[in-house]
């Protein structure tokens, strides 16, 4: 899907000219507007006061005409003001740190994996393989139940898991952002594997003893992507609900979906997929625009389902021995590539700066009309974006997105250090990227942010934010104690 | 073996890792410690109340800080290159099991017997090197080992099954059974330290922790739980550890201590020899008892430690227990810890091996005739003359036997084929030093001392073996715990002699 473009775009002198060109066409107005201005005072000088006012005069105006003119701009405006969107705000945001005892070394890892498949060292071998090229590294986190041989995946260990993982998040929210439980008007719940009955929203209603009339929200087997649909859900309940607040919890439940067959397509999510959470507090009060964060620009949602392979590309099924696992297709890049590529092409035109979207437009046209053999090109989001936030799925994954985007390393490095420290904890990875550049101290006022995530079905999603305040480091968050130590290299294979 | 169903039920089993990454150079082993291959170390705890009541993930996060100290813990053994043992520090964490104890503790003191008692640790056998296979994993659950290594010689498959101690003999004959299969029995390198949590009823704990000889001595093994309680209570560890010892390495010629070096060098060409059923008892001796009999033997042996006396005692009834052949000379092979609490080139926080194996050998007629002062001397003035020197010329001894490539030999028994008696008086601290070292100081909470402390040595051969340990009672009074063949330790509990000490009896079976 990626063209590089031809190399003499990369000399010095095309690269002036291209600054020079995307100076005019993003300030064109600006650039049309002040000669006419220009012109305008110019006039006026030359006219002079008493000319102007004999003007004016000769116009007779009448009472009713200026009455009914004033009426119909106060009328416009009103309507323009009322119907322009609410603006979004997120507040503050909280990621979940696991127990250090819930931590992973790789040689237990193996070990454990080596005990419980003991007839299938094919297996075994399969897995050592993957996590040598996963880019984890040695600090990542496993529930409790899973580090038992065997893994003893019960429901009260999953329903302890999820409480562990969700009232911590919520917590720590609700001491950050000083939120009453009391206050808050919507909640909703993401967590895609595990969906008990009450709802993970009603257990949380119960602990924090929220109010009756809440609109609480349970979205479940939406898969990683299933973050970025809830912070969307929430945004169109906020533009319904005037003066509320809503927080969203995304999460992924390891416990009841540690897969415990031998099928290497099956076994590849135990090896990534780790302890995580995130929780953030969103809200449309005028008086959160002082503290907020950041202000919901975009969301873009893109769902490729309708194409079979896609749907079937990460599917959930028993293998043959009857043990439930996901089971992830060879072509899964591929599509990822694709759904991205859908993603791009709706969210583009949103973010891209008037200068890429011109020549975007004229390599449209020259490849219909001229010669179809022409490179399409592929806008340059860097201008659009200051940080990026990949969603964790897998080294692979940040491999990609970083080649179709021609991203640099300093780009991804948020996505990677989270998949390094964390491992892909799902739908709330995108948070602790986030958490990651803002401990960094790089996140400024009117940075944008793109968050990325793909999901089963398959879906890329992705919300775009702008940074309301600059947010000082060090901050209080999951990188707190370890932040010196990154960035980290991480080595191609790691040796186990 | 116990005939009927061990009441130990294992219902869990994880692994423990330290709450941050460690990594690092492998940690080599030294000679001494290549010497110890064959034997593994296991130490249990008995409390009265459960300090890990909330389940381990739950409680304070001790041991996972703890951890961060001792690299080799969380290691697995392996062989490096040259072929000598490292311990590879690749953070592979702690095993840990949960168990539950069909009985109350206080039952369990009185009524459990030897074997039972090592359902409460997990029993690993060190296979060494004579079979020239790859070292055997040994994980997963304790059952009644004869049987499951029955169905894995008859079933030509071994998965993962248990060998009990004194399995050397029987490892040759897998071998041989199994043939070119060793492929498949080989998963990845061997655990190290190994910890159980077995929860009695009505409360009450046991943890035992087993390691094998080569990677700790029943001291360093000690410390190292005592380091792990100390943390609990959130108090800074008494004596870290310390793997490196420059003087151990250092080669010395030294002239003294050519006595040990000839015991240690016929130790290695005696034959192994199949021992019979052992036994083992448990003899709890009070302060005013003990200081009774000093009294006693005053004149004859005015320096007499506990030790001296109570191993002249068990070594003047065991001997009359064997019939006596009066022109032949009896031995007594004894242990003794090398490490000094304040000076010397091996400080107490080493952790390693530093045990030095000496002999002490008399007459059997004097021994017979002799009484138990001049006897008690004997052994008071053998112990008193060990230098650290003598440890260092035996470790020099081990270095000259490696191979041209560096390889350590062959490793042999160490504890018999005399009778062996192991001291831990080290363990006792002086009045009035700052840190207590006395295992019964090992509290999780405060105020919740063990009311017990076993030590086992695994794969121990030849006549038997005694061990003089602290009791809980400070002071003088002492444990002793005694292996024997089963007659002879059915005649020893009803010796007179022993029974005029009014011992309180532990951990004796049901007698």
């Amino acid at each position: 899907m990626a063209q590089i473009l031809p190399p003499f775009t990369s000399s010095v002198k095309l690269k002036y000219v291209k600054l020079g060109y995307q100076y005019l066409v993003n300030h064109i107005l600006t650039f049309l507007l002040i000669p006419i201005m220009l012109g305008t005072a110019l006039e006026i000088l030359r006219l002079g006061p008493v000319e102007i006012l004999n003007v004016l005069k000769s116009l007779r105006f009448d009472l009713v005409q200026i009455l009914c003119s004033s009426f119909l701009i106060i009328f416009v405006a009103t309507v323009y003001f009322m119907s322009k969107p609410r603006c979004i705000y997120l507040v503050d945001y909280s990621c979940y740190k696991a127990p250090i005892t819930c931590r992973v070394p790789f040689a237990t890892f193996m070990e454990h994996s080596r005990l419980n498949l003991k007839d299938n060292p094919k297996s075994v071998d399969f897995q050592m393989r993957i996590l040598e090229r996963s880019g984890l590294g040695e600090e990542t986190c496993l529930p409790p139940a899973i580090h038992y041989i065997p893994p003893s995946p019960t429901m009260e260990a999953a329903r302890g898991e999820a409480e562990d993982v969700i009232f911590g998040v919520i917590d720590s929210l609700l001491q950050k952002t000083n939120l009453k439980p009391k206050d808050i008007d919507i909640l909703i719940v993401n967590c895609s594997l595990f969906s008990p009955t009450p709802s993970l929203s009603a257990m949380v209603v119960n602990k924090y003893k929220l109010r009756s009339n809440i609109k609480s929200y349970n979205l479940s087997g939406m898969g990683c992507s299933a973050g970025l649909i809830s912070i969307d859900l929430a945004r169109d309940l906020l533009q319904v609900h005037p003066n509320s607040n809503a927080v969203v919890v995304s999460t992924e439940i390891i416990t009841p979906n540690y897969y415990q067959g031998k099928e290497r397509a099956m076994l590849l999510p135990n090896c990534l997929f780790r302890m995580g959470g995130a929780a953030m507090l969103l809200s449309n009060k005028r008086r959160e625009r002082r503290r907020a964060k950041y202000r919901l620009v975009h969301v873009v949602r893109t769902h490729k389902g309708c194409d079979d392979k896609a749907y079937r590309c990460v599917y959930e099924e028993e293998d043959p021995q009857g043990k439930v696992g996901i089971n992830l297709s060879k072509d899964l890049m591929v599509i990822a590539a694709d759904a991205l590529k859908s993603n791009i092409t709706t969210i583009g035109p949103l973010v891209l700066p008037a200068s890429e979207q011109l020549l975007f437009l004229f390599t449209l046209i020259g490849r219909k009309i001229f010669n179809p053999k022409w490179k399409p090109y592929i806008p340059d989001f860097k201008q659009a974006f200051e940080h990026f936030c990949i969603h964790a799925g897998g080294r692979a994954v940040i491999d990609e997105l970083q080649k179709n985007l021609q991203l640099s390393a300093e780009h991804v490095e948020a996505s990677r250090m989270a998949l390094h420290r964390f491992g892909n904890t799902s739908s709330s990875s995108l948070w602790y990227e986030l958490s990651y550049i803002e401990a960094k101290g790089r996140m400024k006022k009117g940075d944008r942010v793109w968050q990325i995530a793909f999901g089963s079905g398959f879906k890329c999603n992705s919300a775009v934010w702008k940074c309301n305040r600059s947010i000082k480091a060090p901050t209080d968050g999951p990188w707190q104690d370890c932040i010196d130590r990154y960035p980290v290299h991480i080595p191609e294979i790691v040796k186990l | 073996m116990s005939e009927n169903r061990s009441r130990v039920t294992v219902h869990s089993k994880l692994t423990w890792v330290s709450s941050k990454p460690l990594g690092g150079k492998p940690h080599e082993l030294s000679a001494l410690d290549h010497a110890m291959a064959l034997h593994t170390v296991h130490v249990i705890f008995y409390y009265r109340a459960n300090p890990f009541e909330r389940g381990l993930f739950d409680s304070d996060f001790s041991l996972s800080d703890l951890l961060c100290m001792y690299p080799p813990v969380m290691g697995r053994l392996a062989r490096g290159d040259g072929g000598n043992w490292v311990v590879k520090c690749n953070d592979a964490g702690v095993r840990t099991l949960r168990a539950s104890v069909g009985t109350t503790l206080d039952e369990w003191l009185r009524s459990a017997d030897a074997s039972e008692e090592r359902d409460l640790t997990v029993w690993e056998d060190m296979p060494g090197d004579p079979i020239g296979c790859p070292a055997l994993v040994f994980e997963g659950l304790m059952g009644t080992w004869l049987d499951e290594l029955a169905i894995a010689m008859l079933g030509g498959r071994m998965g993962l099954s248990y060998v009990g101690s004194g399995a050397g003999a029987w490892i040759g004959r897998m071998d041989a059974v199994l043939g070119g299969r060793m492929d498949a029995v080989l998963v990845g390198r061997r655990g190290a330290v190994l910890v159980m949590l077995n929860e009695f009823e009505g409360g009450g704990l046991a943890i035992g922790l087993s390691c094998p000889h080569m990677l700790a001595d029943p001291t360093c093994a000690t410390l190292f739980f005592k380091s792990w309680t100390e943390t609990n209570r959130g108090e800074p560890v008494c004596h870290p550890p310390i793997y490196h010892l420059p003087a151990l390495n250092a080669r010395r010629s030294l002239s003294t201590g050519i006595n040990s070096i000839k015991y240690l060098e016929t130790k290695s060409k005696s034959a192994e020899s199949p021992s019979g059923k052992m036994a083992t008892a448990t003899f709890r001796l009070s302060h005013s008892i003990i200081k009774q009999c000093l009294a006693q033997i005053h004149d004859e042996c005015p320096d007499a430690t506990p030790f001296d006396l109570l191993a002249a005692l068990f070594w003047i009834r065991i001997m009359r227990l064997k019939m006596p052949r009066h022109d032949q000379k009896h031995s007594l092979s004894i242990c003794v810890d090398v490490r000094k609490p304040i000076h010397g080139p091996i400080p107490y926080g080493y952790f390693g091996n530093a045990l030095h194996f000496s002999l002490l050998s008399m007459d059997a007629e004097l021994l017979d005739t002799a009484g138990l002062g001049h006897v008690a001397g004997a052994v008071h003035r053998h112990v008193a003359d060990l230098h650290e020197e003598e440890l260092l010329s035996a470790m020099n001894w081990f270095e000259s036997r490696k191979g041209e490539n560096g390889q350590y030999a062959q490793p042999f028994m160490m504890y018999g084929p005399e009778l062996t008696c192991i001291s831990m008086e080290h363990m006792i601290t002086p009045e009035g030093s700052t840190c207590e070292s006395s295992m019964y100081e090992a509290a999780f909470r405060k105020g919740e001392e063990p009311v017990h402390m076993t030590y086992r040595i695994g794969n121990v051969e030849g006549e038997g073996l005694i061990m003089v340990m602290p009791s809980p009672e400070a002071g003088l009074a002492r444990t002793v715990t005694v292996t024997l063949s089963e007659e002879q330790l059915a005649e020893l509990c009803e010796d007179q002699a022993i029974m005029d000490l009014q011992p309180t009896m532990l951990l004796g079976g049901k007698m």
